[in-house]
Parts: structure tokens; C-alpha cells; sequence
């Protein structure tokens, strides 16, 4: 299935950020800081992996940040292997910090 | 005049979350917030903002999410603070109108869960025929050094249609090398190999060899 994002293209709305563009800013600020790795080797294959799910469903949100932190131009200069490190994980509790959730801004 | 956005804001402004029902906006943001949920309806029927509630903690992350987000990014992402990052733009003027970019996409590819679907149908069927007519689409093979795939996997394998888990493929095609990046340590090693390819074939590396062959020919 294509989705057509592009055409949103014709929106308006003066300062209104693409909720995922700017939930990639919010995931960036929370991750400031934070370090782990753990990085076993098998020939040509690299495997990067942490224990780090707190439930069956975060496993998503992590492929998706880190899909953004491979995509960025200083990736390709990067230690694969260091990518917990750069993304800036140390916790599994930081699984929870790219919930909604735990995101909500005046949440009653 | 429209007041500011507060600093923190992207998960409220989806349309039938929680969120978006509960938070206390000016009655301008929440104007402009229906603006946008009524666009999406006309423009974009398949995307409902309540596609977002996945994002909630303890929810299966859609595929249409990792889609869109892939979408998103395939836009080259402004940096946080330039005036493109701003607004909502067409890619071809965030890409070509100069602004500071945080990605390069001749040096990137970014495919997404879908793609891994037809990739894995190729490798099972030996006909990569739509494979190849996707990569055309997809990947600038004359500057590409990198393809980014998103695995929704069932067990050992690419899921055909609904997965129990979401990993990252980094292929790279200058050293044949693929990465996989999991978030559980639940896999043996060659459970990766067998996915990866480094023993069976399997689906990733078999993208790699098949742009490798594109690229030689």
C-alpha cells in the first residue's frame, strides 16, 4: 500500500509540524544521554541486539527510531555495533519513554 | 492570529486519541486540529489519525505507521530548527530548496515493511521480477551504498501478512554485509543467519546480491 503523504503538501496550517517529524524531535530530546550495547558478531551478518523489551509490542517503536538514527548522513561513518550507544539506550524502562504515553503535554 | 504550538506536541494532535480528546488547547489549535483530521478523511481515506493510537504503550506498532513514517523520511528530514522543519512541504522542496538536510538519500535507501514482503515472495518463488520493478522504483542505484529495510518477522522469517516482531536490516552494498538490529535476545545466532543470509540465503542478502548484480549490469 502507497500512502501519499505528499499530499499533504498543500497544508497550510501556519507552524504545524508533521506529527512524526516532530515526535522524531521529541524521541531525540528523551534519548540524550543514556548508553548500552551489546553487539555479538557471526562472519558478514552483525547482529546488534539488547535485551531491552519491556513488553511484546515495543520491539516497533525501537525498530522505528532506529530506522531514523541509520538513516542520518553520520551513520555511514559510524561503528555499527555502537548503535545502542548512539541512540543513547541504557534501560529497558526506555522502551517506555517512546510510548505516547509517557509523552503526553497538560495529560489530566 | 494562531498562538504558538506548546514545545512538546505531536502525539496530541492525533485526531482520536486519548490525547487529542483530553488535552487543553486554544480554541484556535483545536480548529486547526480538526482542519487537519478533515483533510486527512478526504485526501487520505486509508489514514485515520486514530492509526497513531498504536503509539500508546503496550499497543502492536501498524505496519501503516512504520509506512508512513518510512514516507516521512523519505522527505530527506530538515533539521529540527530550519524553517523547513516548520511547516508541511512537498519533498522536492525540502530535498532540492537548499535546506540543511539530516539525511542523504543518494547515499540511503530507505525501503519499508511492504517492500520486505515482496522481497521474501522473491526469495521463496525465485522470480524477482516485481522485486527488481520495486528496486527500480525505490533505489538510486548509482549513489546507493546503503538499504535500510524494516523486518516484520513470524518466527525465523520475513512475515507474509501479520508478524510478532519488528527488527531493522542494514544492507550494505559495498561490503555485502548485512546488519540486523533486534531489541530481544531471544534469537540464536543462526536464526539471524538463517534471516540475514549468511548461511541459507535468506531474504536480505539475497536484495544485496540482486543489487549487486543491478549495479554490475
Amino acid at each position: 500500500m502507497s500512502v501519499p503523504l505528499c499530499l499533504l503538501s498543500d497544508l497550510t496550517i501556519p507552524g504545524l509540524p508533521e506529527p512524526l517529524l516532530a515526535l522524531l524531535v521529541v524521541m531525540h530530546e528523551r534519548c540524550d544521554g543514556m548508553v548500552a550495547c551489546h553487539c555479538p558478531c557471526a562472519g558478514r551478518v552483525l547482529v546488534v541486539r539488547q535485551a531491552a523489551q519491556l513488553n511484546g509490542c515495543d520491539c516497533g517503536v525501537w525498530t522505528l527510531y532506529a530506522l531514523y538514527w541509520r538513516c542520518l548522513k553520520r551513520a555511514i561513518k559510524q561503528d555499527k555495533r555502537h548503535l545502542f550507544a548512539d541512540m543513547g539506550m541504557k534501560d529497558p524502562n526506555d522502551a517506555l519513554m517512546f510510548r505516547s504515553s509517557s509523552l503526553a503535554v497538560g495529560r489530566p | 492570529m494562531v498562538p504558538p504550538l506548546p514545545p512538546k506536541q505531536p502525539l496530541d494532535q492525533m485526531g482520536n486519541s486519548f490525547h487529542g480528546e483530553t488535552h487543553q488547547w486554544p480554541s484556535a489549535w483545536k480548529a486547526a486540529f480538526q482542519e487537519v483530521r478533515d483533510l486527512l478523511r478526504e485526501q487520505l481515506p486509508g489514514v485515520s489519525l486514530s492509526q497513531f493510537d498504536c503509539l500508546d504503550r503496550g499497543e502492536w506498532l501498524h505496519d501503516d505507521i512504520l509506512h508512513l513514517f518510512v514516507d516521512c523520511l523519505k522527505r530527506g528530514i530538515p533539521e529540527p530548527q530550519s524553517d523547513a522543519a516548520l511547516g508541511v512541504s512537498p519533498p522536492s522542496q525540502i530535498r532540492d530548496g537548499g535546506n540543511p538536510l539530516l539525511l542523504d538519500l543518494n547515499e540511503v535507501c530507505i525501503l519499508d515493511p511492504q517492500h520486505g514482503k515482496i522481497i521474501q515472495l522473491a526469495f521463496e518463488t525465485s522470480d524477482y521480477t516485481a522485486c527488481l520493478k520495486m528496486l527500480k522504483q525505490n533505489v538510486r542505484f548509482h549513489t546507493a551504498k546503503r538499504i535500510l529495510l524494516p523486518l516484520n518477522t513470524s518466527g525465523k522469517r520475513i512475515a507474509m501478512e501479520s508478524g510478532s516482531h519488528w527488527m531493522l536490516a542494514e544492507l550494505d552494498l559495498t561490503s555485502d554485509e548485512v546488519a540486523i538490529y533486534d531489541w530481544l535476545t531471544g534469537l540464536q545466532m543462526e536464526d539471524y543467519n538463517n534471516l540475514a543470509g549468511a548461511s541459507v540465503s535468506g531474504a536480505p542478502a539475497c536484495l544485496v546480491h540482486v543489487c549487486s548484480f543491478v549495479l554490475v549490469v
